[in-house]
């Protein structure tokens, strides 16, 4: 009887619990965090961890075709996430996507945050602009889970959303895909 | 015995309401209390949202129609400050605006309005304003305005009122502030009837 008690107590408590919710400072760093990761992902620096630090130490990164479909994971772990912007242990490598001139730059708007049980979900626009046309180009955009740790809000998990896009399974057949659009121009 | 600041005081006390009372009604009305940093995020955070459920409709239109106010309405103009022709007023009429209504989400097609728009919302600025209010002015560009990802023009911005109801800010009133809309490229992809547009201005011969 007592543990039934304890169970509909505990369970009022939860049904009771206040809904989640993000202070100004919360939504204000999680902002600074989505607009930064657009020059982190440019540019391989510290071995490409500047760009994995800003996630947990097991988050990852993946790309989905739909809002709200969690999609495909590419890089899972602090390594794998250096390694996605061309670093990793052994330190910078030439550019992995084979971008070349033609690399474009990442423009985040648009940045949505909302309170969740774990502790943020946000959603954002992504742009490229390329040094070659098209120079502006719409790119979907992102959606995130977000966690606080004791370091500050990082991400949990990342995932890059085109709309209806058939992506690979994998970020090297991705690579492969991108030099292969790099030959046909040059 | 009454000490001077204590008398003096007093006597503040009671001119204040024949102060109030001189100053009248509009006095009162102008002084805008100042937004909070809370007030401030909230706004912000409504402006993203919008940015999203314009570009998708999401439960019949009702999570656009819902950004706004019961009676809110949305509208165009082709000046900052000056109003112009309103396209939806009132929940229902908002949820259309959304791509939705009670029948549903109409299907954006190639060839219809809306198709592939995607609306990036930036430099805003919000104010506070007289009777609790704000007031915010924020710049729009649009992609896809032809219909492929790439194509993009500048398309003014918004401007809003906002008020704060029991379910947090809502926008009262907004209108696409669209200066060059007779030169737009999404207009010449997809022409919109000439009784939503802006009257032509004394000198204009509109097109």
């Amino acid at each position: 009887m007592k543990t039934w008690l304890g169970l509909v107590a505990a369970l009022a408590s939860i049904a009771a619990a206040p809904p989640p919710s993000l202070t100004v400072e919360d939504i204000q760093q999680i902002r600074q965090l989505i607009e930064a990761y657009g020059t982190k992902v440019d540019a391989c620096t510290d071995s490409g961890y500047a760009y994995a630090d800003q996630y947990t130490p097991n988050g990852s990164f993946g790309v989905s075709s739909a809002w709200g479909d969690p999609g495909k994971s590419w890089y899972n772990g602090r390594d794998q996430l250096a390694e996605a912007v061309g670093g990793g242990p052994s330190g910078c490598r030439p550019d992995p996507w084979g971008t070349g001139d033609a690399s474009f730059h990442h423009v985040i708007a648009n940045v949505l945050i909302e309170p969740s049980a774990e502790g943020a979900h946000a959603r954002s626009t992504l742009l490229s602009i390329s040094n070659s046309a098209p120079r502006l180009k719409w790119q979907g955009g992102y959606e995130d889970r977000l966690v606080k740790t004791p370091a500050g809000w990082r991400f949990l998990s990342r995932r890059h959303v085109l709309p209806g896009h058939d992506w690979p399974d994998t970020a090297a057949e991705q690579q492969a895909i991108f030099k292969a659009r790099q030959g046909e121009k040059e | 015995m009454m000490t001077g600041s204590k008398r003096t005081s007093r006597i503040w006390c009671a001119l204040l309401p024949g102060a109030l009372l001189l100053a009248g009604p509009a006095a009162a009305e102008e002084r805008a209390p100042p937004l909070t940093a809370e007030d401030v995020a909230a706004i912000q955070q409504l402006t993203a949202r919008y940015a999203h459920l314009v570009d998708d409709c999401v439960n019949s239109g009702y999570d656009y129609a819902d950004l706004f106010t019961e009676d809110g309405t949305f509208g165009v103009t082709d000046a900052w400050g000056v109003p112009g022709k309103v396209w939806a007023a009132g929940r229902e009429a908002l949820a259309r605006a959304g791509g939705g209504g009670p029948e549903g989400c109409r299907p954006r097609q190639p060839g219809t309005p809306g198709y592939g728009l995607h609306h990036i919302v930036t430099s805003e600025v919000i104010e506070a304003a007289a009777g609790g209010e704000a007031t915010g002015r924020s710049t729009l560009i649009t992609l896809g305005v032809d219909g492929t990802p790439d194509s993009v023009e500048w398309q003014g911005g918004y401007q809003d009122r906002y008020v704060k109801t029991g379910k947090g800010w809502r926008i009262k009133e907004r209108w696409h502030v669209w200066p060059n809309y007779r030169t737009s490229i999404q207009l010449k992809t997809h022409p919109l009837p000439p009784s939503l547009l802006p009257a032509p201005r004394d000198g204009e011969g509109g097109q």
